[in-house]
């Protein structure tokens, strides 16, 4: 029974292995059949004695400057990703990103909020002490 | 005034949702201030200090326009029945002020000393970009200084 069942999950990992490297494989060699396929159908020398098909203006744009603004992007992207999972934080001196929220305060807190200016000046003696930053 | 601007800036948005649910248009401003996590940990720590010394421990983060130590003393009045044995600390974060205010019951158990130096603790933290730990670290101190009893100085 034990032994049946751990070898049906061996089976249930070995294909998902299977299933990934060859998920994988596709996008990986695809791009060199891709590339192959292409590179045969240009002629092997052309008339400069470079190997391949003369670059059009299309294919010259898009390796020297598509290439790499696309890592650019990606690196940029990479960089911001944590930020923007995090979302904004206090930083002092900077802007607050807005927004007011009241742990523990009276069940109609969100109102009193939006009304703050009307609410009555405190009367009660108590204490209590500040500091600024 | 950055400060009345923005609890204006607030309030669109906050009118429109509070009706349907108001714990949820809470959690979802306060989600712009702490991360899920950050505010978790605050209120569990409000709970742990609420617990330790009977009096309850309210936190208010945002913007207020005017005097900040008038209006956080209006906030605390604003708790109603249990303002007299309340401890407010309201965190202004653009006027960078930070204010502890005490209900009568609980200045008794909590000294304008106590209060003073959690406030002190609390606006170093935040000079340094530390919003939670700031918050963190001053409502056990309060709730510390507020557990143990009074020190008698001379």
């Amino acid at each position: 029974m034990r032994l049946r069942r751990a070898g049906s999950f061996g089976v249930e990992r070995a294909s998902r292995l299977v299933r990934r490297v060859a998920a994988v494989g596709t996008g990986f060699f695809g791009v060199f059949l891709a590339a192959g396929s292409a590179w045969a159908a240009a002629p092997i020398v052309n008339e400069s004695g470079t190997p391949g098909g003369r670059l059009t203006w299309v294919q010259t744009t898009l390796i020297f400057v598509g290439i790499p603004l696309a890592a650019f992007l990606l690196i940029g992207f990479l960089v911001y990703l944590p930020s923007l999972v995090r979302g904004p934080r206090y930083r002092p001196g900077r802007p607050w990103p807005g927004g007011t929220v009241w742990f523990g305060g009276p069940p109609d807190a969100d109102d009193l909020i939006a009304r703050i200016e009307q609410l009555p000046p405190s009367t009660s003696e108590g204490g209590g002490a500040g500091a600024r930053w | 005034m950055p400060g009345g601007e923005g609890v204006a800036m607030t309030l669109p948005a906050r009118r429109g949702d509070t009706s349907a649910d108001d714990a949820a248009a809470h959690a979802a401003v306060a989600r712009t201030i702490l991360t899920t996590r950050q505010a978790d940990l605050v209120r569990q720590v409000l709970a742990v200090a609420r617990e330790e010394t009977g009096l309850w421990f309210s936190l208010f983060i945002g913007p207020l326009s005017g005097d900040v130590r008038k209006e956080a003393r209006r906030l605390h009045a604003a708790l109603g029945e249990r303002a007299d044995e309340a401890v407010l600390i309201v965190v202004e974060p653009v006027e960078r002020q930070v204010e502890v205010v005490t209900g009568r019951t609980a200045a008794q158990r909590l000294d304008d000393h106590a209060a003073g130096l959690a406030a002190l603790s609390m606006a170093t933290a935040f000079s340094g970009g530390d919003l939670v730990g700031g918050i963190v670290t001053g409502i056990r101190m309060l709730a510390e200084a507020a557990a143990r009893p009074p020190i008698v100085r001379g």
